[in-house]
């Protein structure tokens, strides 16, 4: 193949095979993917994966170090817990709740941001004022305390939380997007005039909604970190997903008391999130860089 | 001449070090003696009748008298009352001390007695005022002679008037900079008198020496709120406090071992217990699935689990120093199995049959989350499936506990500040506070316990209550599981040994 | 000037109208805290009597007519924690602390990405640049409070070097300012890179590179410039996420800030202290954000929203 039908497909819209060849010359891309990958297969297939039952006690086996310290054993990998929890798969289980609320959270969040995006830098006006009152109205709260407050309403269940998260995320996403929109709201509407034809607003969209999907996936991406972060911080002052349900911000909370005795209850779970946040940081630079041959040419 | 001049530098500074330890020596010997106290929470004022916890109490109790005051051992010993009588069913007359002065330099009368009693019990803004409308009304009869009318024959009044909110506080000051001056600046009888409140940090108190008893041994008395269990722990051990309480239990055998301090451990009032939902058509409703439910608990490993041991299985809601507990249920643990097996077979229900819901607090009692999971644990052993459900404290008591919709089992913990028998008992009735939650009526107990509650005659009361007792130990409407011991970590420069009320009374506390 | 001050203030108090309404319909909405200040058996009468006394028996909408007169006036509200003492004063009160963790993080935040992000920029796709980008994503990818946990393991538990909780003096300040400045940091440092790169790719350093002139003091002059236009960006954007860390902060050290007032209150469903730190956390967002468009003013404004 010669080298200028390789350059029209990479400059074209369409992303397959260039996208794989990018993300094998990005040892952090697929480092950063490999992690997720992972993740999720761990999420999925947990059950299978971890060695105990995540809330099996076993109270004559309590705070075991794990198994590379003196008094620990390889029936304990990472150790147990004050209640004799074997903390592996703990941790394991506990990717499920991460993910779900990451991604549902993600879901809901671009659903809302990306709609009032939209009509905020297409219709402008009126809309875009009360739209972008309401962002500056959330912004200007702080908001652990938003996320807390709004929990005690709506409870600390799994779907309250992804919903309370959807509420209050979408801010960033409504400003991308709403920016993107007003760009290429102005291009068209001089090509529009120079073309002479009026473009109605269902085509406008078939054009806004490619070229922002792109800044979407990568914020998307780096917001999937910020809300299993958020979580964990949730979970860690008690207003997350309850127990029985293992989530790795209970953990951390839960193994704040024992620092002096049994410091891996708090370690591990919290190198789990920088793992997984690592993983999701990487994939999302290396989408930005994919895409960003596009994002400067605004 | 730079080596001429070293060695004088040198001496000149070695005479310096000389003066300065000197003075240092000299400032020690007269420095304040100071009693330093770690809790953990801090004071949201000086209100006495209006914050209803113990930990508070605590604090405050050094800067306030009550008329009576109950000693170590439970029992009641003047204070500013010298002495007391009951008149009639109605009436109590009490003496007041004399020659009292509030740390103004007033004098303390009649005046103010009337004038404290009579708010908590007719205010009913009050937190404290639930456990004071029985006195209707404080008659002076002269500066130091009062007369306590109760609504009905009360025959706890002088437990009411030994316990938090009870304090005395001064009419004067009051009418004078109201209440909201007064509870962030309060004047007292106490031996302790009020120097400064930094919000979140430190109550800062010194000795008043006019105190009735005489001036107290310490001359600064100073509580702080460290709330992290960590921190408290390392201030004990740097001896930067001498006394912290709520000691971790997984943190005693380290302390014991460092030396120079001391945990030791106190029964207090507050037992954990499990409310069960009796209502028809519930898994709960089968009072012999009840009384399995508390075999197949193994009260005495869920002490070692959750407490490290510090802690007495119980069988029902009693504990040492509270009146007219009947305590042949104290120290005891049913566990058996076998006959919890039994039992289920009995109600119909197989291995894996029966599911119960477990419903508790998470982080409001020490050890909670952690004691449903045992139970949840010991259940599983005997056939029983169950869900569990650990919420935080508000989420729990707005869905679960306050809002009466417990679906099986529900774990609580109680307390009892009036160390009345009775008092455990109250919520109990027909149309008592639990009634909703428990769907548990037996009018031969509401009868009991409306007999019992204005009797005056002690010992037929006493009889009455312990046979109320029995009628809950059988039918079941709650279990008990333990009592719960506080651990306070002491330094060995102190000898104290901790109340079963928990007050911090510093006017007990000696140096060695 | 002063027109546009005044018309940045008028447009405040919608917004903080939406505030104070949103905070006061959740609270309300979640639940009774009468229960919570009362033993767990009171008796139902009890209950009854005390949420009449503090007037929560009311419509919803009868209490929010309440709170916002009394709040024109400047009246905010009864604590039900601290009974008859100003709410102002108990919010005010703890607001030093919180300004104290505030700025000392800041100050660790600057101290980090200044240095690292300009060593960065100097030492493009070198090792010290991969090295700092490799310590900023790490930066970002750790939950702040987890290594707060983590600072008080080793250098408070293990190491006995600090004091773990509590505010008593600068040593005690110092794990809680690593802890909040440290994820700040993570932020910042692509931000100093990104302005000193675009710095070094000016035509001026290349033209003083090329003739033999001391470029690097040029550089960094300027690129202390950009520095600090990207900080006071950063600065406006994320004061609202920096109290956020400085509440959870305050959690994990028990720092008496407002931030930890907050999460008592909440628990406690103090109402009135809730309302208060969340309107004042607003106004200092949004004086805050003012303050940023200010300071564009003065300073060149060649922003990029990162």
């Amino acid at each position: 193949m010669n080298t200028a039908t390789n350059r029209t497909a990479r400059t074209s819209r369409r992303r397959l095979p260039p996208a794989l060849r990018s993300l094998l010359r990005s040892p952090t891309g697929s480092i950063g993917l490999a992690v997720v990958v992972l993740f999720v297969l761990a999420a999925i297939f947990a059950p299978q994966l971890a060695p105990y039952d995540p809330n099996a006690t076993n109270l004559r086996a309590r705070q075991v170090p794990p198994a590379w310290i003196a008094g620990g054993s390889s029936e304990n990998l990472l150790g147990t817990d004050q209640l004799g929890r074997d903390i592996l798969s703990r941790l394991i289980f506990g990717t499920r709740v991460a993910l779900v609320v990451g991604l549902g959270g993600v879901a809901l969040t671009s659903l809302i941001g990306v709609t009032l995006g939209l009509l905020a830098g297409y219709f402008r006006g009126r809309v875009d004022a009360i739209i972008s009152r309401a962002i500056d109205t959330l912004l200007s709260i702080p908001n652990v305390l938003l996320y807390l407050v709004a929990l005690g309403v709506f409870g600390p269940s799994l779907v309250m939380l992804i919903t309370v998260i959807g509420l209050v995320n979408w801010t960033t996403f409504a400003r991308v997007v709403r920016g993107e929109v007003i760009a290429i709201r102005e291009r068209e509407f001089v090509d529009a005039a120079r073309a002479n034809g009026a473009r109605s607003p269902r085509v406008i969209l078939k054009h806004v909604l490619p070229s922002v999907s792109g800044p979407i996936m990568v914020v998307g991406t780096l917001n999937v970190a910020t809300i299993i972060i958020l979580e964990a911080s949730l979970s860690f002052l008690g207003f997350g997903v309850q127990a029985p349900t293992v989530t790795w911000g209970r953990m951390l909370a839960d193994g704040r008391d024992y620092l002096a005795t049994a410091w891996w209850l708090a370690t591990f779970p919290g190198v789990t999130i920088t793992l997984l946040g690592l993983g999701l940081l990487f994939l999302g630079d290396w989408l930005r860089d994919l895409l960003d041959p596009r994002l400067r040419g605004r | 001449m730079s080596e001429v001049r070293q060695p004088q530098r040198r001496t000149v500074l070695q005479r310096l070090a000389v003066v300065l330890l000197g003075l240092v020596l000299v400032a020690s010997a007269g420095a304040q003696r100071t009693l330093t106290v770690a809790q953990t929470v801090d004071i949201p004022g000086f209100d006495p009748h209006n914050h209803g916890l113990t930990a508070v109490e605590a604090v405050i109790t050094n800067v306030f008298d009550y008329l009576l005051f109950r000693d170590a051992n439970g029992d009641i010993q003047p204070a500013l009352a010298t002495g007391y009588e009951q008149v009639d069913d109605l009436t109590w007359r009490f003496t007041l001390r004399e020659d009292v002065v509030w740390h103004d330099g007033e004098p303390f009368t009649a005046e103010d007695v009337k004038f404290s009693l009579e708010r908590v019990a007719r205010d009913e803004s009050l937190f404290e005022h639930d456990s004071f409308q029985q006195i209707a009304e404080v008659e002076i009869v002269n500066d130091h002679e009062v007369l306590i009318h109760t609504s009905g024959p009360d025959p706890v009044l002088l437990n009411r008037v030994s316990r938090k909110g009870a304090d005395i506080v001064p009419a004067h000051v009051i009418e004078a900079v109201g209440w909201e001056g007064f509870s962030v600046n309060p004047v007292g009888t106490g031996p302790f008198r009020f120097v400064e409140w930094v919000r979140d940090d430190r109550v800062v108190l010194e000795a008043f020496p006019d105190h009735w008893r005489g001036a107290p041994v310490w001359d600064r008395l100073v509580f702080r709120a460290v709330p992290e269990d960590a921190t408290r722990v390392g201030e004990l051990l740097t001896g930067n406090v001498d006394i912290a309480v709520n000691y971790p239990s997984q943190d005693v055998d380290r302390t014991r071992a460092a030396g120079g301090v001391d945990v030791v451990s106190q029964p207090t009032t507050r037992i954990m217990m499990l409310l069960f939902n009796t209502a028809d058509g519930k898994a709960t409703a089968d009072p012999r699935v009840r009384e399995a439910v508390e075999l197949a608990i193994d009260k005495d490993l869920l002490v070692e689990v959750v407490a490290d041991g510090f802690g007495v299985p119980v069988e029902a809601r009693v504990s040492p120093g509270v009146d007219m507990a009947p305590m042949k249920y104290y120290n005891r643990n049913a566990y058996d199995p076998e006959r919890a097996v039994e039992l289920l077979a009995e109600a119909g229900y197989g291995p894996g049959d029966l599911t119960i819901a477990l419903q508790g607090p998470a982080g409001r009692y020490p050890g909670d989350a952690d004691t449903l999971a045992v139970v949840q644990v010991m259940l599983n052993e005997v056939g029983v499936n169950t869900t569990l459900e650990s919420l935080e404290w508000s989420a729990y008591n707005s869905r679960i506990w306050g809002a009466d919709n417990v679906e099986n089992i529900a774990l609580i913990g109680l307390a009892n500040s009036l160390f009345d028998g009775w008092f455990a008992l109250r919520a109990l009735p027909c149309d008592g506070s639990y009634a909703k939650r428990t769907n548990w009526c037996n009018p031969e107990f509401d009868q009991l316990l409306t007999d019992a509650e204005f009797n005056l005659d002690l010992d037929e009361r006493a009889r009455q209550i312990e046979t109320a007792f029995d009628i809950v130990a059988q039918e079941r409407p709650m279990i008990a599981l333990f009592q719960i011991d506080a651990l306070v970590g002491v330094s060995n420069d102190i000898e104290w040994q901790p109340r079963p009320d928990e007050m911090i009374w510093a006017f007990d506390i000696q140096p060695k | 000037m002063l027109a546009y001050l005044a018309r940045r203030a008028l447009q405040m108090l919608p917004i903080l109208l939406g505030v104070v309404t949103i905070i006061f319909v959740l609270l309300r909405l979640s639940g009774d805290p009468v229960r919570l200040y009362l033993p767990e058996d009171a008796s139902e009468q009890q209950v009854a009597q005390m949420r009449a006394s503090l007037g929560l028996d009311r419509p919803i909408h009868v209490q929010y007519g309440i709170y916002i007169a009394r709040l024109v006036k400047g009246d905010l509200g009864e604590s039900i924690r601290y009974r008859n003492q100003d709410v102002a004063d108990i919010v005010l009160e703890r607001l030093p602390a919180t300004l104290e963790l505030a700025g000392a993080s800041l100050l660790v935040a600057i101290l980090i990405s200044l240095p690292l992000g300009i060593l960065a920029a100097l030492n493009r796709n070198r090792l010290p640049d991969l090295l700092s980008s490799a310590v900023a994503m790490l930066g970002r990818a750790m939950p702040n409070f987890w290594v707060g946990i983590m600072l008080i393991l080793f250098f408070g538990i293990r190491l006995e070097w600090f004091p773990v909780s509590g505010r008593s003096g600068v040593a005690s300040l110092v794990l809680p300012a690593v802890t909040l400045g440290a994820s700040m940091a993570a932020l910042l440092m692509r931000l100093v890179r990104s302005g000193m790169l675009e710095v070094l790719s000016q035509d001026y350093v290349r033209t003083a590179k090329a003739k033999g002139l001391p470029w690097r003091t040029v550089v960094v002059k300027h690129g202390l410039r950009n520095a600090l236009i990207a900080y006071v960006t950063v600065l406006g954007l994320e004061i609202a996420g920096l109290m956020a860390g400085a509440v959870i902060t305050e959690q994990v050290f028990a720092w008496p800030g407002i931030g930890r007032l907050a999460i008592q209150a909440i628990n406690s469903l103090d109402m009135a202290i809730v309302q208060a730190v969340v309107i004042l956390a607003s106004v200092v967002v949004m004086v805050a954000n003012l303050a940023v468009d200010l300071t564009y003013a003065l300073i060149d404004p060649r922003i990029r929203y990162a």
